[in-house]
C-alpha cells in the first residue's frame, strides 16, 4: 500500500466521521432527516449550498474542459452565480410555500400546486433517473483520482466502495445534518488544495500563471477565445443559459432539501448575496487546465473527455510529493462524497415521499432508508462496471431536468394561470425530444442528432422550445374550452 | 422610478455576463493583466454580483420591508 493510498483512506474515514458527528443519535423523522427541521442559519446554509457548487465535475472536469476547450470552460463560472441572483428573489417564495405546506421535495411542491399526485410521481421518477448519472459521476471521479494516485485499478475500486459505504452509513445516521458537517471540512480542504495547486503547478512547469498564459498565447492562441468547433459560441451561450435556468428554477432535486432547510428567508437571501464571490473559486481548476495544454498530449478519440479529466491529477503527480498527492485525492474524495450525500438524500426522499405508497410515517422512513442503500448501490455498480464521461453526463442531467422549467416557473406565480394537463404534456414532449436527440447522437445513427439539427446548441434548450409551445397551446385550449384554472387559486406564502 | 434604479447595477452585470461570448473586445486571443479577457471579464462580473445583490438588500432594509417570519420570531421571543 503506497503513501497516497494510505492518506486517501485515512481522509475518507475522517470525512465519514464528520458526517456521523452531524447527529448524536440517528434521525428517525423524515422531515428532520431531509430538511433539518427548517432551522439552519446563514453559515450552515452557506456550506450546504456552496457544497453543491464544488463537485468532482468542478474539480477534475473543469481542468479537463480548459485543457481541451480553453476558455470555453468559462461557461461554467457564471451560471451558478447568475442563478443565485434570481434565487435571491425566488428562493424565499419557495421556502415559505414549503414551510406552510410541509414540502420536503421538488415533487411535493408540484403535486401541491397542480393538485396531481401523478405529476408528482412522474417528476420524482425523472428526478431519480436524471440524478443517478450525476451520482455516478461523483463515484467515477473519485475512482479516477485514486487510480491516478496509486496506478492501480483494484485500489481505485476498493477506495470507491469504502468511500460510498461510509457515505451511505453517515447519510442514514445524520441525514442533511451530516452533509452540513462534512461540507465545512470539504470546502476548507478543497480551497487550500486548489490554492496550493494553482501556485505550485504553473510555477513547476512553466514559471508561473502569467508565463503559462504567455506561452499559450504564442502556441495555442485559439484557446484564449471561444472559437469554432465543438465548444463554439452557440455551445458556450446555450450551455450557460441552460445551466442557469436549470439552477434558477430549482430543477435539480438536490437543491430542494438545502433550500428548505433554511431557518428564515433572511438566511436564504444573505446566502445568495455572499455565494457569488465564493463561486469565483470555480475558475481555479481551469488555470491548471492551461498548464496541461503546454505539458500533456491532447487526448483524441472517443475517450478524449475522460482522458482530459485526468489532467489536474497527472500534473499534481508529477509536481508534488506522494503524500500531498494523497491530500489532493482526499480533496477529490470530499468533492465526491459530500455532494453525493446530498444527491442520495434528494433521491431517497423522492422515492419514499412521492413514488412509493406507504402507510404511516414509520413505514415511509423505512422505505427512505432502504432507498438510500438502493440508489447508492445502483450508482456504485454503474460507476465500477461502466465508468463514463464526466462533463457530458452532467449536461445530460441538466438537459433532462431543464424540461421542468415551465412547470416550476408557472407554479412560482402568485396565481394559477395554467392547469395540469398543458404542463404535463409539455414536460413529456420536452423529455421525449431531449432523450431522442441525446440517444440519436450517441447511438451511432445520428440522423437527427443535435449537431445535425441545431449545431452545438444545448439539447435542453432545444427541448424547451416544443415544451413551451405545447404548454402555450394547452393553456389556450383550456381558456377556449372554459377549463382554465380557477383565478382564485392563489399561492400561499407568495 | 427611483425604487427600480436599485436593480440597474444588477441587471447590467447579468447582461454583461450573458453577453461575454458575443463581445468582440472580450472574446479574443490576447491577455488582460496576464489573463485571458474571457476569464477576467467573467470573474469580475461574478464578483460584482455580490455587492449588486447587497445593494438590493440594503434598499429593502431602508424601505423598511420585513419578512412575516420576523414578526413571528418577535412574538415567540416576546412570550
Amino acid at each position: 500500500m503506497n503513501t497516497a493510498l494510505i492518506v486517501t483512506i485515512v481522509g475518507i474515514v475522517i470525512i465519514a466521521a464528520l458526517g456521523f458527528a452531524g447527529r448524536r443519535r440517528p434521525s428517525t423523522d423524515l422531515a428532520d432527516w431531509t430538511v433539518g427541521g427548517r432551522k439552519f442559519g446563514t453559515a450552515t446554509m452557506w456550506f450546504l449550498q456552496a457544497g453543491e457548487v464544488f463537485t468532482t465535475f468542478t474539480f477534475l472536469g473543469m481542468a479537463g474542459l480548459a485543457f481541451t476547450g480553453g476558455v470555453a470552460a468559462m461557461y461554467a463560472l457564471p451560471y451558478v452565480p447568475l442563478a443565485y441572483a434570481g434565487l435571491y428573489f425566488i428562493g424565499p417564495r419557495i421556502w415559505r410555500r414549503g414551510r406552510e405546506s410541509g414540502h420536503l421535495t421538488q415533487a411535493d411542491f408540484l403535486t401541491d400546486w397542480y393538485g396531481s399526485k401523478a405529476l408528482g410521481v412522474v417528476v420524482a421518477i425523472l428526478g431519480v433517473v436524471f440524478l443517478l448519472p450525476y451520482l455516478q459521476l461523483q463515484i467515477t471521479g473519485l475512482g479516477l483520482a485514486v487510480q491516478l494516485a496509486t496506478g492501480n485499478e483494484t485500489s481505485s475500486n476498493v477506495s470507491i466502495v469504502i468511500a460510498f459505504v461510509l457515505t451511505v452509513a453517515f447519510v442514514l445516521w445524520s441525514g442533511i445534518r451530516g452533509v452540513a458537517t462534512t461540507a465545512y471540512f470539504k470546502d476548507a480542504l478543497m480551497l487550500i488544495v486548489l490554492l496550493i495547486l494553482i501556485v505550485v503547478i504553473p510555477a513547476h512547469f512553466n514559471g508561473g500563471i502569467g508565463a503559462t498564459f504567455q506561452q499559450v498565447l504564442h502556441t495555442h492562441p485559439e484557446l484564449l477565445r471561444i472559437h469554432a468547433g465543438t465548444n463554439d459560441q452557440a455551445w458556450f451561450f446555450t450551455s450557460m443559459v441552460a445551466s442557469t435556468i436549470g439552477v434558477l428554477f430549482m430543477t435539480l432535486p438536490h437543491q430542494w432539501p438545502a433550500l428548505l432547510s433554511a431557518g428564515s428567508p433572511k438566511a436564504l437571501r444573505r446566502n445568495y448575496i455572499y455565494l457569488p464571490i465564493y463561486s469565483v473559486s470555480l475558475g481555479l481548476p481551469m488555470l491548471i487546465g492551461f498548464v496541461a495544454v503546454l505539458q500533456l498530449k491532447l487526448p483524441t478519440g472517443p475517450t478524449a473527455t475522460a482522458a482530459s479529466n485526468k489532467a489536474l491529477l497527472s500534473l499534481a503527480g508529477q509536481a508534488l510529493p506522494a503524500w500531498f498527492v494523497g491530500v489532493v485525492v482526499v480533496a477529490t474524495a470530499a468533492t465526491a462524497m459530500v455532494p453525493s450525500a446530498g444527491l442520495i438524500i434528494a433521491m431517497s426522499s423522492l422515492i419514499s415521499k412521492n413514488i412509493v405508497k406507504t402507510r404511516g410515517e414509520r413505514a415511509r422512513f423505512t422505505v427512505n432508508q432502504v432507498a438510500v442503500v438502493g440508489v447508492t448501490a445502483v450508482a456504485l455498480l454503474m460507476g465500477i462496471m461502466r465508468p463514463d464521461l464526466l462533463a457530458n453526463l452532467l449536461l445530460l442531467t441538466y438537459s433532462g431536468l431543464d424540461q421542468l422549467v415551465p412547470a416550476i416557473g408557472l407554479a412560482l406565480l402568485a396565481r394559477k394561470y395554467v392547469g395540469l394537463w398543458p404542463v404535463f404534456a409539455g414536460l413529456i414532449v420536452g423529455e421525449a425530444v431531449v432523450i431522442f436527440l441525446t440517444f440519436g447522437g450517441a447511438g451511432g445513427t445520428p440522423f437527427l442528432s443535435p449537431d445535425t439539427v441545431m449545431g452545438h446548441v444545448n439539447v435542453g434548450i432545444i427541448g424547451l422550445v416544443p415544451n413551451l409551445i405545447v404548454v402555450a397551446i394547452g393553456a389556450a385550449i383550456e381558456r377556449a374550452t372554459g377549463r382554465a384554472p380557477s383565478p382564485d387559486r392563489v399561492a400561499t406564502g407568495a | 422610478m427611483r425604487r427600480y434604479a436599485i436593480y440597474v447595477p444588477l441587471m447590467i452585470i447579468i447582461v454583461a455576463l450573458l453577453a461575454t461570448v458575443f463581445l468582440p473586445f472580450v472574446n479574443r486571443s490576447t491577455l488582460w493583466f496576464g489573463i485571458p479577457p474571457v476569464m477576467l471579464w467573467s470573474a469580475v462580473g461574478v464578483v460584482l454580483l455580490s455587492p449588486a445583490l447587497g445593494l438590493v438588500e440594503y434598499a429593502r432594509h431602508r424601505r423598511g420591508e420585513t419578512d412575516p417570519e420576523d414578526a413571528e420570531q418577535g412574538e415567540v421571543s416576546g412570550e
